[in-house]
C-alpha cells in the first residue's frame, strides 16, 4: 500500500493515518482563521477529534474511490494536503483541491506537490481534464492556478457554502495536451 | 403561471405540468419503452448523448433507472420520464443533488417528434420550481454542448446567467466537446415568475 511519495528533497505526500491526527489537529489549529476562510471543515474551534473524524473521512472516500487526498509533509511536518475530489472515468476528468497552513506559504509547497498529483492524473490515470475551483478573493490560491498553467473558465456563482455564506466560486481547467 | 403541483406516489416523485404533461420518475420497467423511443429516433439522441451509441440496449437504461432509484432515495437525485398523453417521449433529471452546498444539475432529452414546440422549456420549468420550493436548492446548473444551441435556449428562455466555458468536460462518443455552463439561484429574478 502506498504510504509516502517523495516530490522532491523538501516535500513528501503521505497517506493519511489516524496516527497523524495529533499533528494535523496543530497544524490547522495553528493556522485558523486562515484556513477557515477557505476551507469547509476546518472549523474554528478544530480539535483532536476533528482531525481524527476528518482523516477517516479521507481514508473512508480512498476505499469508496471517490476522492484521494494525501498530506504535504514539508522538512518532515504536515503542513497542508493536496488530493482529487471526483473520478468521472466517463469524462476523464477529475477536480483538484489543496489546503496549506500559513505559515508554509510563501515556499513553493503547494504548486510543488500539485504539480507531482498532476503528474499522477495525466500520467498515470490518463485522464483529460483537472479541474479547480477557488474563490477568487483567495489570492494565493489563485496565484497557484495561474502558477500550474490553469485557465480561469468562469466564476460559479454561489456553488460553495462555507460558514454559512454561499460563495462565488472561479473555475480553472488544466487539459492533458497542456501539461508536459 | 401556476405552481407546479407535486405528489409522491409509492415513494415516487410526480410532477404534473400541465393538461396532459407529467414527470414521474423512472422505474426500471420504464426502460422497455425509452429503448423503443431510442430506436425510433437514434440519429437524432446520438448526436448530443454520450449514453445513446452503439452498443445501447434497453439494459443500459434500467441500470441507469436502478442506480438513480438508490440516489432518489438518498435524496442525491432525481431522475424522471417525460410523459405526455401516457407516453415517454423524453427524460429530465437533477444529477448530483449537493445537499452540503444546496446545488444540482439538470440534464435531459427529447424524442425528435417531441421537439419544436417548447415542451421541454416548460418540464424544465416545473423541475426548477421543484428542486427551489421542495428541494431547497439555492443553485441550478445547466451545461450544454457548445454547439448543442437547441440545448442552449432552454436555460436561455429560463432566464439562467451563462457563467463560462468548460473545456473538454464532457467525452461523447470518443471525441470531447465543450459545455456552456449555465446556472438559476433561488434569489435570480425568474422571467416565469413576473406573471405568477
Amino acid at each position: 500500500m502506498f504510504i509516502s511519495y517523495k516530490v522532491d528533497d523538501e516535500i513528501k505526500l503521505t497517506y493519511p493515518l489516524e496516527l497523524n491526527a495529533a499533528e494535523l489537529q496543530k497544524v490547522v489549529a495553528g493556522s485558523n482563521e486562515h484556513l477557515n476562510r477557505w476551507v469547509p471543515w476546518a472549523k474554528l474551534d478544530f480539535s483532536h477529534e476533528d482531525a481524527l473524524v476528518h482523516i477517516q473521512f479521507l481514508n473512508d472516500m480512498f476505499t469508496k474511490n471517490s476522492n484521494f487526498w494525501v498530506f504535504i509533509n514539508y522538512r518532515g511536518k504536515i503542513v497542508g494536503g493536496v488530493g482529487l475530489n471526483r473520478f468521472d472515468l466517463d469524462n476523464q476528468a477529475t477536480d483538484l483541491g489543496y489546503w496549506l497552513a500559513e505559515s508554509a506559504q510563501g515556499n513553493g509547497i503547494v504548486t510543488r506537490a500539485c504539480s507531482a498529483m498532476i503528474e499522477y492524473v495525466f500520467t498515470d490515470l490518463g485522464y483529460n481534464r483537472i479541474e479547480l475551483r477557488t474563490n477568487s478573493e483567495n489570492q494565493k490560491s489563485v496565484a497557484v492556478a495561474d502558477r500550474l498553467g490553469f485557465t480561469k473558465e468562469g466564476t460559479l456563482r454561489q456553488a460553495e457554502v462555507i460558514n454559512n455564506v454561499f460563495r462565488d466560486l472561479d473555475l480553472y481547467s488544466l487539459l492533458k495536451e497542456e501539461w508536459d | 403561471m401556476s405552481r407546479t403541483s407535486s405528489a409522491l406516489i409509492e415513494g415516487m416523485r410526480k410532477l404534473v405540468v400541465e393538461e396532459n404533461l407529467e414527470l414521474r420518475e423512472l422505474k426500471p420497467e420504464d426502460s422497455v419503452e425509452i429503448a423503443a423511443v431510442v430506436e425510433n429516433c437514434f440519429d437524432h439522441l446520438t448526436t448530443w448523448l454520450p449514453w445513446v451509441n452503439s452498443t445501447y440496449t434497453a439494459k443500459d437504461t434500467k441500470v441507469f433507472i436502478k442506480r438513480a432509484r438508490i440516489l432518489s432515495e438518498q435524496g442525491r437525485g432525481l431522475q424522471m420520464a417525460v410523459v405526455q398523453n401516457g407516453r415517454i417521449v423524453g427524460g429530465i433529471g437533477f444529477n448530483n443533488i449537493d445537499t452540503v452546498n444546496r446545488v444540482a444539475e439538470i440534464g435531459y432529452w427529447l424524442s425528435e417528434s417531441a421537439t419544436g414546440k417548447g415542451l421541454m422549456t416548460k418540464c424544465c420549468k416545473a423541475l426548477v420550481d421543484h428542486g427551489f420550493r421542495e428541494l431547497g436548492l439555492n443553485r441550478i446548473v445547466i451545461r450544454c454542448a457548445t454547439e448543442n444551441t437547441k440545448s442552449q435556449a432552454i436555460p436561455l428562455r429560463l432566464g439562467f446567467t451563462f457563467e463560462g466555458i468548460s473545456r473538454e468536460a464532457e467525452k461523447l462518443h470518443n471525441k470531447y466537446v465543450d459545455l456552456k455552463v449555465y446556472s438559476l439561484l433561488s434569489s435570480d429574478k425568474k422571467p416565469f415568475d413576473q406573471r405568477a
